[in-house]
């Protein structure tokens, strides 16, 4: 054995990592910080916010829609309508099903089995039912926050005459998708002074809206999303 | 600084498989960083410097083999927690500072030194010298690479080779 033989051997036992360290949901600014280091001319969308402001915008396959302030009052896109509303001082565009006569007035049935993956628990006392809604309140029980909570993430179904969603002009990117074969919406919500944005995935599931949102990322929402069978 | 580090990573091959081994290890760097800061969000500084500092030469990561990617990483990511902890300053390397006379690993025979006591002789050594014996034989840094994983300068990262070099000799040397 030489001595670089030996140096190596110290190499690998002194500067291994800990096998199976818990998978740690790192904080906003580190995830800002570090798409700076490793992707410095493509920022993801999370990250950026609306060139202009009091604008929604939906980036579409087909086209990129733009409201000004003003010009167009009512938006539609795959089944839902926008209207612009000017809540407390602040601009928001309230996102609405379109009517479907058909569609059940009340919760009559849930659409989907949620099988989530096994790290995340239910926290039975945030889960609701709702005449216009019900919620299902999940925490991911493998991964801690900065602030020493949780991520968690929650599973609605509204009604169509009862769902809105606002979207924020100013901290809200939309995108336009296709969930499960039907259309719907990503929604990342960066917000300066948290550590996490909020994702959101909205979709028309036939005689419902389903909306799964939380402060996972986004590539964990869909994963819940692949993971839903229909009842 | 950091749009000077950014440059570096020129093509989108590098920036992917860079991307993917912080990916694949960021948790565990943490968890490690975390063991030693006791402080969360320090801890997550230490994992950006640490890839700050490789993105900064990524020469010498990417001319390792895969395998040797996590020690030298976590050489990195345990000088940069050095730095923020403020515990560089312990490191007295300029005490013993020696001229570099070109000695090579090759000039020291281990001969009847059994592997386990030098082992834990190595271990015993300040950690500047050991981590920067280990870049440079083990990793096969040059002094400048050393130097910009460990954020110190060339000269320093020279002399903590050269003393590494020197405190081995004397042990094998039986002084």
């Amino acid at each position: 054995m030489t001595l670089a033989n030996i140096l190596e051997e110290i190499a690998e036992q002194e500067y291994a990592l800990p096998k199976a360290a818990p998978k740690h949901f790192f904080s906003f600014k580190h995830r800002r910080a570090m798409n700076k280091i490793l992707y410095p001319d493509n920022l993801p969308k999370a990250e950026k916010k609306p060139a202009f402001k009091r604008r929604a915008v939906i980036l579409a396959a087909i086209a990129l829609l733009a409201v000004v302030t003003g010009a167009v009052s009512i938006i539609r896109h795959g089944g839902f309508w926008f209207n612009k509303e000017r809540i407390e001082g602040y601009d928001y565009f309230i996102m609405h099903a379109e009517n479907d006569k058909n569609a059940p007035k009340t919760i009559e049935k849930l659409c989907y089995n949620y099988n989530l993956p096994q790290k995340y628990k239910v926290l039975d006392k945030m889960c609701q039912d709702h005449e216009d809604y019900t919620v299902m309140y999940y925490y991911d029980s493998e991964t801690t926050s900065i602030n020493g909570g949780h991520p968690f993430v929650m599973v609605l179904q509204w009604t169509k005459q009862g769902f809105y969603s606002p979207v924020d002009t100013d901290e809200d990117v939309v995108e336009a998708i296709e969930v499960k074969g039907s259309s719907g919406f990503k929604i990342v919500k960066t917000i300066g002074e948290l550590e996490y944005d909020i994702n959101t995935v909205i979709w028309d599931c036939g005689e419902y809206i389903h909306v799964i949102v939380g402060t996972i990322p986004m590539e964990d929402i869909m994963t819940v999303i692949d993971g839903m069978t229909e009842k | 600084m950091i749009s000077a580090a950014l440059a570096v990573l020129e093509t989108e091959e590098r920036r992917n498989e860079l991307s993917e081994f912080y990916e694949q290890h960021k948790s565990d760097l943490y968890a490690f960083a975390l063991s030693r800061t006791h402080n969360r969000e320090r801890a997550e500084d230490a994992v950006q410097e640490a890839f700050l500092r490789i993105a900064k030469y990524p020469e010498g990561f990417f001319a390792l083999p895969v395998h040797k990617r996590i020690s030298y990483t976590v050489i990195v990511t345990r000088n940069a927690i050095n730095d923020i902890l403020g515990d560089g300053a312990r490191y007295s390397e300029l005490d013993e500072a020696t001229a570099d006379d070109g000695l090579s690993v090759e000039d020291l025979s281990i001969g009847n030194i059994a592997t386990e006591e030098l082992k834990a002789f190595i271990m015993k050594m300040p950690e500047a010298q050991r981590s920067a014996i280990i870049l440079k034989l083990v990793h096969g840094m040059t002094t400048r690479e050393i130097a910009a994983a460990l954020n110190i300068s060339e000269q320093t990262a020279r002399k903590r080779v050269s003393n590494a070099y020197r405190t081995i000799e004397k042990y094998l040397k039986g002084e």
